[in-house]
């Protein structure tokens, strides 16, 4: 639950409320902590049957199996990047349809259908096969000159 | 699939020269607004040399226009390595892209 901050800063250190003040005004002796969000139970151990007259018995299975390899030394994780650079807008002269010249790659100079943009920001293109040899392909759009030719796409994409 | 440009020299004074930036002449553009269309478009200067790298004679060092310099459309551009100045008067790519057309 996100709320306006309750307390505010003076000057560096020093804090418009002491902590008492600010316990007092998130009223926690009326509040019940949430409790334990309702754990499922822990996968019971298995009892096992088995057969046999020397094997005693019966054997229990763990549910949660200890690993099978424990690394000799203990290897820092390296920390997960939080940064993802944010998906490319489509240039306002590419429309579906735009035929583009493609710029750089093996198919430079090609001219080819653009059909839509992907979720990872990069044009889908193609040429189509048949008329120039440029498959379905993807091509980022710094690499792509739009001109005004546009085509006709039926939407059966 | 590019542009034709002339490297005319290091960016300098009269007297001291700067290498980190060389001038380009990119071969039709003649004014400084001209120039705008070139913005931020890479180069590459290409040369050949004797011993092979990669399985290629022929070697490249890449960079980009930065901005344009004085007002009939030279520009300037900054390099990953300093141009040699063995190149001025050389060709230079400059390539389409990164394209905001």
């Amino acid at each position: 639950m996100v709320h306006k901050p309750r307390n505010s800063l003076l000057t560096a250190g020093v804090n418009k409320y002491s902590r008492s003040q600010v316990v007092a005004k998130r009223v926690l002796y009326k509040r019940k902590p949430a409790g334990a969000v309702a754990v499922c139970p822990p996968a019971a151990n298995k009892t096992v049957e088995v057969k046999g007259a020397k094997n005693g018995g019966s054997r229990v299975i763990a549910a949660a199996k200890a690993p099978r390899f424990y690394a000799a030394e203990d290897v820092a994780l390296p920390k997960k990047n939080r940064k993802h650079a944010g998906v490319a807008k489509l240039r306002s002269t590419i429309v579906p349809g735009t035929v583009l010249i493609l710029l750089a790659g093996r198919y430079r100079g090609k001219r080819v259908v653009f059909l839509k943009q992907l979720e990872s920001g990069l044009l889908l293109v193609s040429g189509p096969f048949k008329v120039n040899g440029v498959p379905l392909k993807r091509v980022n759009q710094a690499y792509v000159i739009a001109t005004s030719t546009k085509v006709e796409l039926d939407a059966s994409k | 699939l590019y542009a034709k440009g002339r490297v005319l020299g290091f960016k300098r004074a009269k007297r001291n020269q700067r290498p980190d930036i060389s001038l380009v002449q990119i071969e039709g553009v003649k004014t400084a607004a001209d120039t705008e269309f070139y913005l931020g478009k890479r180069v590459a200067f290409v040369y050949r040399a004797k011993r092979e790298v990669n399985g290629s004679k022929i070697r490249c060092i890449w960079g980009r226009i930065t901005r344009a310099h004085g007002g009939s459309g030279a520009v300037k551009a900054r390099f990953r390595n300093n141009l040699p100045a063995k190149s001025f008067g050389a060709s230079v790519r400059v390539m389409m892209y990164p394209s905001r057309v």
